[in-house]
């Protein structure tokens, strides 16, 4: 939508951070994290705080055009949001068993590990975003939050619907039991490693972007293979759980999160070789050597 | 030079050639399901108007029905590689539903098979088929007679309620049975540490239909008004 200043005129000197400022005294409504300015309709949106007068084709009367983004939430809330469910309907299920399952046996050392993995990795994910998460974007369209909350919230409840019930069934065999638990600690350990590294790449309070590489942790070497190791990671500690507790929702959970991770890593990959001329070549987005 | 002009004749050839292709292999298959089709509605008609009750029906046409309808995949196909204009999406969507009625409800569920609504929904899906086959087939090649375009872009009208009634009939009719049966559903305890109630599965997706069937309608009134109005005035551009 095109929008005039009815009220005060835009002086070079100024930055789109006080355009924001001025538009919001006209309409309350926006707050600047859903605001975008762009100076044509097909280039991007311009970067925070540009100055007008670094705007090359800008002169009197110029048009700017402007986008909003629709209402906006912050990443760290919608990560609580989305960690919360798990943890709490995992607990329900292991808790409140008598009550859901009618169950009279207690629960089994396999099912009791499965509780501690599974409760385990959503409490890290809830402290990595309290302390260690340094996000490049401060909001998201809030529309995002319903869709996440629904596929964590709903594939935890079918997850620790089945692993707690009295019916469940262990494995068949010891070495998947020690196999699974194994891939899981080595994913998280991983996974944690890289996030760490992740956190030290980016100054604090800063959203600039660098080509990562690995750091005194030997887990971040994978950084030498793939973009995104912390999803690879990830991934293996789904696995490995998936392993451990032999149930079919957990695997599919591992397939369905690695699709998405997987996505997610070809998108960043791309913008990584966008971003930086000397991207090492060798390296996949997610896959070691494949993909 | 004399090289350069006859590596680019080369390549505009090899294009066209690869055009062509594409047009005979679209024929060919719109073709086959037209008369694929046909000859389940010929057999259905058939039976039913020799036989007294509509229990053989089914029976009687299943081969070519299973055939037909499972060919239809390859549609899927078709506009994933970009074949043909449609979404990908869509069209699964579309196919899906039918392959679910007709392998997983229908075929393993032979008591249901004499119930009136089978043929009704047989019958629905020849007529629909036939028309959009023939359809197809005939915009290949430019020679569509307004007449098939009325019918592609009426018919719907009064086939996709009578097509979707039968299918959610014969899904609804099997319910019972299969909750006496257990067909398809699993149990704990059991390896996997997974169980599926087919029958609760089957009311889920019944309950899908519901938002489905009033958008397509929508969306075909709309391309009717849009397609109907656009060949009248092709056939008057075409007489003048």
């Amino acid at each position: 939508a095109r929008w005039f200043s009815d009220s005060e005129a835009v002086v070079s000197t100024q930055s789109t951070g006080d355009l924001k400022k001025m538009h919001i005294k006209e309409k309350p409504y926006l707050y600047p994290t859903r605001m975008t300015y762009k100076v044509s309709l097909k280039e991007k949106a311009l970067p925070e705080e540009t100055k007008i007068g670094d705007l090359d084709t800008f002169c009197d009367g110029s048009v700017l055009y402007f986008k909003d983004l629709g209402p906006q939430i912050g990443w760290s809330t919608v990560f609580f949001a989305e960690y919360i469910g798990p943890i709490f309907a995992y607990l329900t299920f292991y808790l409140a068993r008598g009550y859901i399952y009618g169950a009279t046996t207690p629960t089994t050392t396999i099912q009791n590990i499965a509780c501690a993995m599974y409760v385990g990795h959503y409490v890290k994910r809830v402290l990595e975003t309290m302390f260690i998460h340094r996000f490049s974007k401060a909001t998201m369209p809030i529309g995002n939050l319903f869709k996440n909350c629904t596929y964590y919230w709903g594939f935890s409840s079918f997850i620790s619907y089945f692993i707690n019930h009295p019916l469940y069934t262990p494995p068949g065999c010891n070495l998947c039991v020690y196999l699974g638990l194994g891939t899981y600690l080595f994913g998280e350990l991983g996974n944690f490693s890289c996030h760490i590294a992740f956190m030290n790449m980016r100054p604090a309070g800063s959203r600039t972007r660098v080509i990562p590489m690995p750091d005194s942790n030997p887990f971040t070497l994978l950084f030498h293979l793939v973009s995104c190791p912390n999803y690879t990671y990830e991934v293996l500690s789904w696995i490995g759980f998936a392993i451990f507790t032999s149930t079919f929702y957990a695997a599919l959970f591992a397939i369905v999160g690695g699709g998405q991770m997987l996505q997610w890593a070809l998108g960043k990959h791309r913008n990584y070789k966008k971003e930086f001329e000397k991207y090492p070549r060798g390296r996949k987005a997610m896959i070691p050597f494949i993909l | 030079a004399v090289v350069s002009t006859q590596s680019t004749g080369k390549q505009i050839n090899l294009s066209k050639l690869q055009g062509m292709l594409s047009k005979v292999y679209l024929l060919l298959y719109n073709c086959c399901l037209a008369c694929g089709w046909s000859i389940v509605l010929y057999q259905a008609v058939l039976e039913l108007s020799t036989a007294q009750n509509p229990t053989y029906v089914y029976e009687r046409c299943k081969v070519a029905l299973k055939i037909s309808q499972t060919l239809a995949l390859l549609e899927i196909l078709h506009a994933a590689i970009g074949l043909v204009r449609s979404s990908p999406m869509t069209t699964f969507i579309q196919v899906q539903s039918r392959l679910v009625v007709l392998w997983l409800v229908l075929d393993p569920v032979s008591e249901v098979h004499g119930y009136s609504n089978v043929p009704m929904m047989i019958i629905a899906w020849c007529i629909a088929e036939i028309v959009r086959y023939w359809y197809y087939a005939l915009s290949l090649v430019d020679k569509v007679p307004y007449l098939l375009t009325w019918c592609r872009y009426s018919f719907f009208t009064f086939l996709y309620p009578i097509g979707v009634s039968g299918e959610l009939l014969t899904i609804y009719s099997i319910l019972p049975i299969i909750t006496a049966t257990g067909l398809f559903s699993l149990s704990l305890p059991n390896k996997w540490n997974v169980s599926f109630n087919y029958p609760i599965f089957l009311m889920l997706y019944m309950a899908g239909y519901v938002p489905y069937l009033p958008k397509l309608y929508m969306h075909m009134l709309k391309q009717r008004s849009k397609m109907l109005g656009k060949a009248a005035a092709d056939g008057e551009k075409k007489a003048n």
